[in-house]
């Protein structure tokens, strides 16, 4: 196991809050990268945030492990799409190299950005998922609550009925996906 | 549990790693052979992913602010620190009063009358007297801008309607006021001839509804019904008949005449639960009196002081004193106020269209059998002229319509057969448990009920009083 796996271990256990305060401590870092080459505090909050997610979704996956102390990770990935959204308004890119850089495999990032698409037409479907079911769903997925605890704080007659009412949300939001998805493709 | 609420749980456990060896191989297998179970294996993940990372980012976005909040250093206070809560104080009643104020038009506000418009035509217009059978509709008028509150009139149910709810036939916004219609069949009396079909077409298994409630809701605008604009939702507060498990909300789609799950959560809130709130008013009432007393005593004691003479035990508090003190100090758990849930009230169902909705148990119509019938009067006189068949299987609230000619119901089952005939006239027919039907022809002999059953009040007396007594006459035809 990594020594570096304490912040993972908390990312997949739903103690995220406890994660971010951690890895927050790398944004001044970061911010000071953005603003020396041509960012400004807006930008650094963006590209941090994106960083952190990318951070997030990789700890997801079982296998992933951190090679490096979570700071380091976070400052490459996100001197990557500092550089990579420079390309993008057309401005030279004049970073300078950096050794960090290659703790992260380009095609992690690659795939974080074609999810980057997909994210954004989910996000309607989610909104009109209402704030019920969503609360439900990130109780368990996020936070990782067992079905118990989900049953008492959303005051469900029992285990069971929260279990059911969870798979029901599913099946709402896929039903939602799907005819957006469907409309959206015939445009 | 249903079966695609079942595929939902084993999706899941694929996700979660929760599958066995031998089950995830199959799981596995299934995926690679059938692309339509594969599209939902990736979308459930995508949507699972697209949560958790939503409530990922809100957080971050949580912890920036508190991030980049300047720490607080004593400062002098400007004037604003004064002005400020004075402005605040000043605008608390003015805020009062404009939330106070109707924003959206409720029941006291909006014109209402009775309308008996009949939504699902059958092919010939119903007789007359068929109308006093049909639960008919309340109208509200609603301003587009504005939406609406209503509650509902034979329930503790309410409807919210957002503003900008609806759009014309061709999806073009409304302007100024629409009409608001709606109707609620509680009992299968209510039911029996509002035209609710049974699922049947296209399967197997015949399906039904035991419903706890049903609700139809629908708008108008110069005549024309007008549809839900895309992306707004109508939210229900729905009370039920009575508390049971597993119960779904329907929609009825009126083309395919069946039944759609819209998987609404509908979960009844426990027993004796409640909300509290402190009742602060009541406290610091009791406070400001006790303070009162208080003070008047300490007053008497003073005075009773200055008379007597120095005595140590007059420095001391008397000790019933203190005790008293102790005592009468109000305690503010007592002014905790329990507000007890409706037990039969379902909060914020989405309604996603106008239409009938159905909050009930779906259940498969045993012995199902499919019987063409032909109907007599008690004098073996031929009902020629009938106009719609409606079915009631007694163990169940739920009534269901058919062609006379044709219908589907459960061999064995206590069934009411109630027919509308062109004239206006009521025949029922009532089969026992005990008699086994099986699908094939059948003539019945039909009695005509409509001198004594003339609306539906009338007719749900008439169900009460079959479900004690039963009697029948069937005629095979062979």
């Amino acid at each position: 196991m990594s020594k570096h796996s304490n912040i993972l271990k908390q990312l997949r256990s739903g103690d995220n809050k406890k994660a971010i305060a951690v890895l927050y401590k790398s944004f001044p870092m970061i911010r000071k990268l953005i603003c020396s080459n041509g960012g400004n505090d807006a930008d650094a909050q963006d590209v941090f945030q994106d960083a952190l997610l990318v951070l997030y979704r990789n700890a997801q996956k079982p296998e992933f492990e951190l090679t490096c102390a979570p700071s380091t990770y976070l400052y490459s990935v996100a001197r990557f799409l500092w550089k990579d959204l420079l390309k993008k308004r057309n401005k030279e890119v004049s970073l300078e190299y950096d050794t960090r850089d290659n703790n992260v495999m380009e095609s992690e990032l690659e795939f974080y950005q074609e999810q980057a698409t997909k994210t954004s037409q989910l996000a309607s479907v989610l909104q009109e998922l209402g704030d019920k079911c969503k609360l439900l769903l990130q109780a368990y997925y996020y936070k990782k609550m067992s079905m118990k605890e989900i049953a008492q704080t959303f005051e469900y007659s029992s285990v069971n009925s929260a279990k059911t009412q969870k798979y029901k949300c599913i099946e709402r939001a896929k039903k939602i996906a799907n005819t957006q998805f469907s409309s959206t493709s015939k445009l | 549990m249903r079966q695609e609420l079942q595929n939902i749980e084993y999706i899941e456990r694929y996700l979660e790693n929760d599958l066995s060896n031998i089950e995830k191989r199959k799981f596995e297998q299934h995926m690679k052979e059938d692309a339509g179970f594969k599209a939902a294996v990736n979308l459930q993940r995508q949507v699972v992913r697209q949560l958790k990372e939503e409530a990922f980012l809100l957080d971050v976005s949580n912890y920036h602010q508190d991030f980049t909040k300047p720490s607080p250093k004593v400062k002098r206070l400007s004037p604003w620190w004064i002005i400020l809560p004075v402005l605040t104080l000043i605008s608390i009643p003015l805020v009062w009063y404009t939330m106070s104020a109707p924003k959206v038009e409720t029941s006291d506000l909006t014109t209402e009358q009775i309308v008996v418009p009949p939504i699902i035509e059958t092919e010939m217009a119903a007789p007359a007297q068929l109308k006093a059978f049909e639960t008919s509709f309340v109208s509200k008028k609603v301003s587009v801008q504005k939406g609406a509150i209503i509650q509902l009139k034979k329930s503790k149910s309410t409807l919210y309607i957002p503003e900008n709810a609806v759009v014309d036939k061709d999806g073009n916004p409304v302007k100024g006021a629409y009409e608001l219609q709606y109707r609620e069949l509680r009992d299968r009396a209510d039911m029996a001839f509002s035209g609710l079909p049974m699922n049947y077409k296209n399967q197997k298994t015949a399906e039904g509804l035991n419903s706890v409630g049903i609700l139809e809701v629908r708008a108008f605008k110069n005549g024309e019904e007008l549809q839900l604009a895309p992306g707004k939702v109508l939210s229900l507060d729905y009370e039920v008949n009575k508390r049971a498990k597993d119960l779904d909300l329907y929609h009825l789609d009126e083309t395919a005449e069946k039944w759609e799950t819209t998987s609404e959560v509908v979960d009844l809130p426990k027993r004796g639960a409640y909300t509290e709130e402190f009742d602060s008013i009541a406290y610091k009432a009791a406070v400001i009196a006790h303070n009162e007393k208080f003070k008047n005593l300490i007053k008497a004691d003073a005075v009773q002081r200055d008379k007597d003479e120095f005595k140590v035990e007059t420095i001391f508090m008397p000790k019933g004193m203190k005790k008293l003190e102790k005592e009468e100090r109000p305690d503010p758990n007592k002014y905790i106020v329990k507000h007890y849930k409706n037990p039969k009230l379902v909060e914020d169902l989405r309604l996603h269209s106008f239409g009938i909705y159905n909050c009930g148990q779906k259940y498969t119509i045993k012995n199902q059998i499919a019987v063409s019938a032909d109907y007599t009067d008690l004098e073996q006189m031929a009902i020629d002229n009938a106009h719609t068949l409606s079915i009631i299987d007694m163990n169940y609230n739920a009534a269901y319509s058919f062609k006379p000619e044709q219908f589907i119901c459960n061999a064995k089952a206590n069934n009411i057969f109630l027919l509308w005939s062109n004239d206006g006239k009521l025949y029922s027919f009532v089969k026992r448990a005990a008699i086994k039907m099986n699908t094939g022809d059948y003539s019945f002999q039909m009695e005509d009920l409509s001198e004594t059953i003339k609306n539906t009040s009338d007719l749900k007396r008439y169900l009460k009083f079959v479900e004690k007594k039963t009697k029948e006459t069937v005629t095979k035809i062979d």
